[in-house]
């Protein structure tokens, strides 16, 4: 079974750690911070995976759903209320809708983290 | 594996005429009704019903508890599934929902299928004030409790979120107990493990490969071992799909499906962006993208999408798995066999498909396909047992 145990690099590792016990515990705001900002840190590291600019703010991807669909990239979940922005300069950042979050959302940002991180993870391994 | 048919009633804009002849719903209507009585017979497991709401010539299925309340008088074995039915409270009351599904349960001898979702597009959630960036919490806390109102006597009450009632006993009651199996709509990756966590069946909706299936399967059983269950018994169960049509050979199945799959991933698309309530016509604009009927195929964007809500789509108006001869098919299947997929659920009714077609399709399907699969299903039956030995929770599956 995946688990953070997975993962190499420590910094993602640790995070997801964190997460994964957030949602045990039933916190899951924190949980789905945590999921946030670990993404955030994968954006800064794999560039080619930040989405286009945003056409408006809060919205990840342009703005438009045409725009989300012309994105290559494995994108962000739309829903759950934390959304993934884009400068000008294509530096990602993030919006929060809201500050509450639900077991399912919570544990769709963990499982949608640790499914990229071991993706990437791979993707790497093959390289070498 | 089992087999299951889907339907969306798709009624598209005839090109000649701005609106709708009255007799056009009524149609898709009837022969839809037809066809699953054939399925029936034929033995066919399941048959899905989409709710969708305002989706112009996409989605005629707004009211998919009468349909299948009428699918139910027609029928003797096939699984009645709502996949799925838009579970936050102001699209559908928990309560509302508690009753139509123990009452479409009573009236079929106990074959329910509960599919649950969050509703997709913004022009089906605006329309009736959800607000998106909480409709994942809201359908979360309506299921929750909406589970608790089909087992409890009475119902306690509860003060939530996104609704809440007092003391009251909701019924009847389902025959299936101690529910009938929960599934929750999954067209990504994380949504299926979100089911898994939850104890849910995850309805598969995004035209996903053998091999991502298989990806997902053992994930998938890894996770609902350990489940905070959702209601009082599992449905540990994954669902793919795909859009049919056969005939005996490939060119010819194509010639009879392909535009209507195009048809289908462009209006997909199409409800997702910008429309004009009663003013667009999505007919109209496939013509002007895709050329008449027999053109050549315009210059698409070939290369799949990384993102799975992109692939969906993308995938959504190809080819796929199950448009061709009954080996092109036969072979597709086993391959989703082989990944451990529970049931694979089919579309065929879309665009101006020929309702004979359609029953040709069914009828092919289960004669030259279907037997195999039915015949090697106590072989899946045991694998699944190995992977829930050992699970604490009630299983209530129809697998």
């Amino acid at each position: 079974m995946l688990t953070p145990a997975d993962i190499h690099d420590p910094k993602f590792r640790v995070a997801l750690e964190a997460a994964d016990k957030a949602l045990d515990e039933g916190d899951y705001a924190t949980a789905a911070r945590t999921c946030a900002e670990t993404y955030l840190m994968v954006l800064q590291q794999h560039p080619e995976l930040v989405p286009e600019p945003a056409g408006q703010p809060g919205r990840a991807t342009g703005g438009s759903f045409a725009s989300y669909l012309a994105s290559p990239r494995p994108v962000w979940p739309r829903t759950g209320g934390i959304n993934i922005v884009v400068d000008q300069d294509r530096r990602p950042g993030l919006a929060f809708d809201k500050e509450r979050f639900s077991f399912s959302e919570a544990a769709g940002y963990y499982e949608f983290l640790i499914g990229e991180l071991w993706r990437l993870q791979q993707q790497e391994a093959e390289r070498k | 594996m089992k087999f299951g048919v889907q339907y969306q009633l798709n009624v598209v804009r005839p090109l000649d005429r701005e609106q709708w002849d009255e007799r056009d719903e009524l149609k898709i209507f009837q022969e839809a009704l037809e066809q699953i009585e054939f399925a029936d017979k034929l033995g066919f497991d399941y048959v899905w019903f989409t709710e969708h709401h305002f989706l112009e010539e996409y989605s005629c299925s707004s009211a998919p508890e009468v349909f299948l309340g009428a699918v139910s008088q027609r029928t003797k074995n096939i699984r009645l599934s709502h996949g799925i039915v838009h579970m936050p409270p102001k699209q559908n009351h928990p309560a509302r929902v508690a009753e139509r599904i123990a009452t479409l349960d009573l009236v079929s001898n106990g074959r329910v299928e509960f599919g649950t979702g969050e509703g997709a597009t913004i022009t089906e959630t605006d329309g009736f004030g959800t607000v998106r960036a909480e409709k994942k919490e809201a359908w979360e806390e309506a299921t929750r409790e909406c589970l608790r109102m089909m087992t409890m006597t009475p119902y306690p009450g509860y003060q939530g979120i996104h609704f809440s009632m007092p003391e009251r006993n909701v019924i009847p009651k389902p025959l299936q107990k101690p529910h009938p199996p929960v599934w929750v709509a999954a067209s990504r990756l994380e949504t299926v493990m979100v089911g898994a966590r939850l104890g849910m069946g995850a309805l598969g909706v995004g035209f996903e490969s053998p091999e991502e299936a298989r990806e997902r399967v053992s994930r998938y059983y890894e996770l609902i071992r350990n489940c905070r269950p959702i209601g009082k018994a599992i449905n540990p169960a994954l669902a793919a799909g795909g859009n049919l049509m056969m005939a005996r050979t490939n060119e010819e199945a194509i010639a009879r499906g392909l535009r209507g799959a195009q048809y289908f991933g462009f209006a997909l698309a199409f409800t997702n962006g910008e429309v004009h309530h009663g003013r667009d016509h999505v007919h109209r604009e496939f013509v002007k993208r895709f050329g008449p009927e027999g053109a050549e195929r315009p210059n698409v964007v070939e290369k799949e999408p990384e993102d799975e809500t992109q692939r969906t789509l993308f995938r959504a108006g190809r080819r796929g798995n199950f448009i061709g001869s009954p080996e092109f098919v036969r072979e597709n299947l086993r391959r989703f066999e082989e990944a451990h997929i529970d049931i694979v659920n089919f579309f065929y009714q879309m665009h101006e498909r020929k309702h004979e077609h359609i029953m040709e399709t069914l009828e092919l399907f289960a004669k030259e396909v279907m037997p195999e699969f039915k015949e090697r299903h106590h072989l899946h039956q045991k694998w699944r047992e190995q992977q829930l030995d050992g699970v604490k929770h009630e299983i209530n599956s129809s697998i």
